[in-house]
């Protein structure tokens, strides 16, 4: 009963709201309906790691590897031990002529002079006898260019020693 | 099933053999059926067009997300109003808090609020389109509460019980709110119909 009252009370509003324009969704409705739920539900993208967004665009790519291989240069530039630390290849001594590389001999009875003194270094050489075992060498790789000019130098060597015999 | 017979099935016949079935069609035409009241229930609710078309596209998505959510022991219409009136209300609530909206608030102190805009005055509307622009905004002026029974009730012509449903509260609450409602926008209009 108090229900009907009311409603007469409000009877032109509510005559008014049911006559309100009824408002329509699109015309597009069902279709973007249907295709989200393709892509979200049914065939959904599949996922992407998070650093893979960062990279979407190709042009980032460049100046990203750029940026991380200018950063890794910087740590080692800035962080590198005193061995580690890379140095500049152009004031580098070539590895071929390093200390480490050079053909050192030890000759136990033979004064490092006469081994530098030309003929008599090598008598002497000759007279004195020594062991095989006792060289200290460290192995080294000639190129055959070397090799031959060092068979020359033992050619001259016999040579000179055949002479003065 | 074919076509035919899929279109002479009831709303909860409908859900229900999406639920069994997994028949898109099926879904289809309720997304058909449903679209216009709920977009014309939120559009009433929000007053902005592209943010209601938003909202019950996301009300068809949550549908077919959780169709298993649906018990056959209520209406599907009281169940999909819910959903769309839920998430209308959090964009409202939202909304409001980023001043979107210029909102009075209209408590219970029931004090009368005049339309702000004198070009809005009856002698100068000619427009039913006009009347209708100034019921709108009339209704958005209304509390929230009461603006979403009046529309349920008076505009989507739903039953006290259904609202009652629909609003997760008793019929007694929904006939007050209703009610009251009603007397706000009866004042927010008064100009209109003084005509």
């Amino acid at each position: 009963m108090n229900e009907i009252i009311e409603d007469i009370q409000h009877q032109k509003l509510i005559k008014r709201l049911h006559s309100l324009q009824k408002v329509n969704a699109p015309d597009s409705f069902e279709t973007n309906v249907m295709r989200r739920i393709n892509s979200e539900i049914l065939y959904p993208e599949p996922k992407t790691a998070k650093w893979k967004k960062y990279f979407k665009s190709p042009a980032l790519i460049p100046s990203a590897s750029f940026g991380l291989v200018a950063a890794v240069i910087f740590i080692l530039m800035q962080f590198g031990t005193s061995e580690n630390k890379v140095q500049n290849f152009l004031m580098a001594k070539p590895k071929a002529y390093t200390e480490n590389n050079i053909k050192t001999y030890k000759v136990e009875n033979v004064a490092s002079d006469n081994l530098l003194n030309g003929t008599n270094a090598a008598a002497s050489l000759l007279n004195t006898s020594y062991n095989m075992e006792k060289f200290t060498y460290k192995k080294i790789y000639l190129t055959p260019q070397e090799k031959v000019r060092l068979q020359q130098l033992k050619a001259r060597i016999f040579s000179t020693f055949n002479k003065s015999k | 099933m074919t076509e035919k017979n899929l279109n002479e099935l009831t709303d909860e016949e409908l859900i229900l053999e999406f639920q069994k079935n997994n028949t898109i069609r099926a879904y289809e035409i309720l997304v058909h059926r449903y679209k216009n009241p709920l977009t014309n229930y939120v559009f009433r609710f929000l007053g902005d067009y592209e943010a209601c078309v938003d909202i019950v596209q996301e009300t068809m998505i949550k549908v077919f997300k959780n169709k298993d959510a649906y018990k056959s022991i209520a209406r599907f219409s009281t169940w999909i109003y819910t959903i769309a009136g839920n998430l209308a209300r959090t964009e409202y609530q939202r909304r409001k808090r980023k001043n979107l909206f210029s909102i009075s608030s209209f408590g219970d102190d029931d004090e009368p609020i005049d339309l702000p805009d004198e070009n809005y005055r009856p002698d100068v509307i000619t427009d039913s389109g006009i009347k209708d622009e100034i019921i709108q905004k009339a209704l958005l002026k209304v509390s929230d509460a009461y603006r979403q029974m009046v529309i349920l009730r008076d505009i989507q012509e739903l039953s006290y019980e259904e609202i009652a449903e629909i609003t997760n509260t008793n019929v007694g609450t929904v006939k007050s709110r209703i009610n009251r409602g009603r007397a706000q926008l009866q004042k927010l209009l008064k100009d209109i119909y003084k005509e």
